[in-house]
């Protein structure tokens, strides 16, 4: 985080330099006003509408009732604390921030870790999930950093008893809750398109205007990236391959039988509330087995996309431009026969595929 | 009492009357969105009343006869060939009213509703459906 801070302070700065050095331009053959709202793409009232759907940026925090420490000063300076902490780990050498790097927006940039099959998330907004893992294997940001102090994989086996561990994790979640990602000159626009200033809403890059008219509407992108944090919060089949070294990795099939049979979920005995009490319960309580969450993955967020590379649960996509392209020549066979229908190869031309990594670069800082 | 607050008091009574469910068979647009077969109404309502993509919602149902039982309620999109992600719980009230969990639209487009329900306990069971749009 220290460090995203750091790269979005010089870049936002840059981003303010471009805009004053348009506006300057765009005065030399009319008047300010009139050349900058000719600048604006002639958004219908149906896109502009699914626009305003992706903020406003950030969302009022939500405290998460399964835990207490939530919020709370003290709880969060632990948290922090402990996030760099290697004593957690058996070996002593291991700590959350060691793959949650906070230099590289609290992920490693590898494609997966040296003992893994799956690229390591970022933590940015992490707090906004409502699963966690590429399967969901947990349903509270306290239980999913618990999972890592566990897995011999991992940090464990854990050195400490299970209520201490708990409390750790509880600490670590609500120092994770404070890593919200920067506003972006996508909420600039969106923003102003919001309050009807034409002319603010000028200032974002037309190709990024382009690329999001492509994303709200022809791509269809937001049928799964979503709401303010471009995620529906649930998984899909893209059509990245699920073969790993030993078999396959089924994804949320198997994310879900692990929750399912944890006893560090909202149903069982540390959630803080309760089950009864604590409305996300609900979702734990009522989840649905079914055949096509095979191979399914969480549908990640994409705001600071640009710092998260490699892209997809394997890692297997190293640049921006490789995701567009995946999807722009989809294999359509890779997909579940009898499942998801609404996946088509987007098949870009070399200006829209710009356009959309204009727009997919324009939610980063 | 001034002309104000007499105004106000009737303004109040008009907006509680409006907002108020009606009491008895037969359901009317005030109980919810009304479906019919044969002799059976449903009621449904929705909170909120547009649910947010991604995000968990409710559901309130009313049916006419009040004793009738309400079997199953799921939600599919049909042009994609899937449903929720979710297994609605189904939550009797009394009176014919009940509350449905564990309801989440993980997807814009269109939504199809099918409400399972039998009238009594000699009848066959049936399914009303309607569709919305989730934009």
């Amino acid at each position: 985080m220290r460090c995203a801070r750091r790269a979005s302070g010089s870049l936002g700065v840059w981003v303010q330099t471009l805009v004053l050095a348009l506006g300057t331009a765009a005065a030399i053959p009319a008047t300010a006003t009139t050349a900058t709202v000719r600048s604006l793409l002639d958004f219908t009232p149906a896109e502009r509408a699914s626009i305003l759907r992706h903020g406003p940026w950030p969302p009022p925090a939500a405290r998460d009732p399964a835990n207490a420490q939530d919020g709370k000063a003290q709880a969060i300076a632990l948290g922090r604390r402990l996030f760099s902490d290697p004593s957690l780990s058996a070996e002593g050498d291991l700590s959350c921030a060691s793959c949650h790097d906070p230099a590289t927006a609290f992920q490693d940039g590898r494609r997966v870790p040296k003992y893994g099959t799956r690229n390591t998330p970022s933590l940015l907004d992490v707090a906004q999930q409502r699963w966690f893992g590429w399967g969901g294997a947990n349903d509270a940001l306290w239980a999913a950093s618990l999972a890592p102090m566990l897995a011999d994989t991992e940090m464990g086996p854990a050195k400490l008893d299970s209520a201490t561990l708990v409390q750790h994790a509880k600490a670590l979640a609500a120092f994770q809750s404070t890593l919200v990602s920067p506003r972006t000159t996508f909420d600039a626009f969106r923003d102003a398109l919001a309050r009807g200033d034409e002319r603010a809403a000028a200032a974002y890059p037309l190709a990024a205007q382009r690329g999001l008219r492509i994303f709200v509407g022809e791509g269809r992108c937001n049928v799964c990236h979503a709401g303010a944090r471009f995620s529906n919060g649930e998984f899909a089949d893209i059509g990245v391959p699920f073969f790993v070294p030993d078999g396959v990795d089924s994804g949320r099939h198997g994310g879900l039988k692990a929750l399912q049979a944890s006893a560090h979920n909202r149903l069982g005995p540390h959630n803080d509330a309760g089950a009864a009490r604590d409305p996300r319960a609900v979702l734990t309580r009522q989840l649905d087995m079914q055949p096509r969450h095979f191979g399914e993955f969480r549908v990640p967020g994409l705001r600071q996309l640009d710092h998260t590379a490699p892209y997809m649960h394997d890692g297997s996509l190293a640049t921006l431009p490789a995701v567009v392209q995946h999807y722009s020549a989809l294999n359509e066979e890779r997909l579940h026969a009898d499942g998801e229908r609404i996946l088509r190869p987007l098949r870009l031309d070399a200006e829209q595929a710009a356009d959309l990594l204009a727009f997919l670069r324009s939610l980063s800082r | 009492m001034g002309w104000s607050a007499a105004g106000a008091l009737a303004m109040a009574a008009a907006l509680t009357f409006a907002a108020a469910p009606a009491l008895a068979c037969p359901l009317v647009r005030a109980d919810g969105a009304l479906l019919s077969e044969g002799a059976l109404q449903l009621a449904w309502r929705t909170e909120p009343a547009t649910p947010v993509q991604g995000q968990p919602f409710l559901l309130f149902l009313r049916t006419c006869p009040a004793n009738a039982a309400l079997l199953k309620v799921d939600a599919r999109m049909p042009e994609h060939r899937h449903g929720m992600n979710y297994r609605p719980a189904l939550l009797p009230l009394g009176d014919g009213r009940w509350r449905v969990e564990g309801l989440l639209w993980h997807m814009s487009g269109r939504w199809e509703w099918r409400f399972d329900v039998r009238s009594d306990s000699s009848a066959a069971v049936q399914s009303l459906r309607t569709s919305v749009v989730l934009p």
